[in-house]
């Protein structure tokens, strides 16, 4: 059995997650840009971030931890559902594009995508839950919020990744690349 | 099957490539498909004329902005009182599921009170009606107001 999560990663991705949840209750207090429930959604960028450093199943941890504290802290229940589907399927998207297409695209572009995703995602969701055919007219400024907040959090993404020098990640990082390679339980 | 290796990811990691102009052109055209499709059928609102509370699919208010008349229809499990302020009207609407306030001024109505959490979507994410289509939504206690602007459908058809 391989060890999927060690104790450095626990903590990292702890860390990785109280990021997140603190930037996204901060955000809660700003009223939202011109459209109901419109946001930056900058505490997406260390879910992100986690799915560069770790990959799907460990960014998904801190996506739902995220979304299911940080809607109990703010006491918005419905926007649990909304942020759990719309995530979901905006990771799953990131998660495939960098796993299959990397290289090709950027960091900006995949995060633009999963915004773009996010948003409409969340507006179809909500025009189902609260039975408001209306609320589809805001359906193109919503997207365009997305491309546009994507961007914003793709970009701190690549500057994050580019500017951290490797030795912050290496000790963490190299036992898991280790035990997840050929070379089972090497080193603990 | 091969992981997502984070050093990998950073020796690639550039601000833009190739690949990126076919995303960017795709958002672009989705951005346009939707914006054409749901904006402009929903050009010609007009100004607001009238404002209704829905509770659960039903009518329970509605205000006439040129003649000031207010309609109440108690159903079920809501009732609604209004009371005239400085600010405007104050609507307050009790329903099984909660407390509600709104308040219409001259030209626009704003929700300003609502019991369903401490972060209330239809207080703090939706803004004021100012013209026909427009609405707040309060998804807890199943509210809807919605703006009624001028029904210009002559107008229209020119």
């Amino acid at each position: 059995m391989r060890e999927k999560f060690s104790v450095k990663k626990i903590a990292l991705l702890g860390v990785l997650t109280a990021c997140s949840l603190i930037t996204f209750l901060i955000e809660s207090l700003f009223p939202s840009i011109l459209i109901p429930g419109a946001k930056l959604g900058i505490s997406n960028v260390f879910v992100l971030w986690a799915l560069v450093l770790f990959g799907g199943m460990e960014s998904a941890v801190v996506l739902v931890v995220k979304t299911v504290l940080g809607g109990l802290i703010i006491g918005n229940p419905f926007g649990i559902v909304y942020g759990l589907t719309a995530g979901a399927v905006a990771l799953t998207v990131e998660w495939v594009l960098l796993r299959f297409c990397y290289p090709k695209v950027s960091i900006v572009a995949i995060s633009v995508v999963g915004a773009l995703l996010h948003n409409t995602v969340q507006t179809v969701l909500f025009c189902l839950i609260s039975d408001t055919p209306e609320f589809f007219g805001y359906m193109g400024y919503l997207a365009l919020i997305g491309v546009l907040s994507g961007g914003l959090v793709g970009l701190i993404t690549y500057l994050l990744i580019k500017k951290i020098p490797n030795s912050v990640f290496e000790k963490i990082l190299i036992t898991t690349k280790k035990i997840g390679g050929n070379s089972e339980s090497e080193e603990r | 099957m091969k992981k997502i290796d984070y050093f990998d990811v950073k020796n690639e990691n550039k601000i833009f490539r190739k690949g990126d102009i076919i995303v960017y052109a795709v958002a672009v055209v989705i951005i346009a498909i939707l914006l054409c499709v749901f904006l402009i059928p929903n050009q010609n609102k007009g100004s607001l004329q009238k404002i209704e509370i829905f509770y659960k699919e039903s009518v329970v208010f509605s205000y006439q902005f040129s003649s000031k008349s207010v309609i109440i229809e108690n159903t079920d499990g809501v009732k609604v009182y209004t009371e005239e302020s400085s600010d405007g009207l104050v609507v307050r609407i009790d329903s099984e599921k909660g407390h509600n306030v709104l308040l219409i001024k001259n030209h626009s109505a704003v929700m300003q009170e609502a019991d369903c959490s401490v972060y209330a979507d239809c207080v703090n994410n939706f803004g004021a009606i100012e013209k026909g289509g427009d609405f707040i939504i309060c998804l807890p206690h199943e509210l809807k107001v919605v703006g009624i602007g001028e029904v210009d459908d002559n107008k229209v058809q020119l």
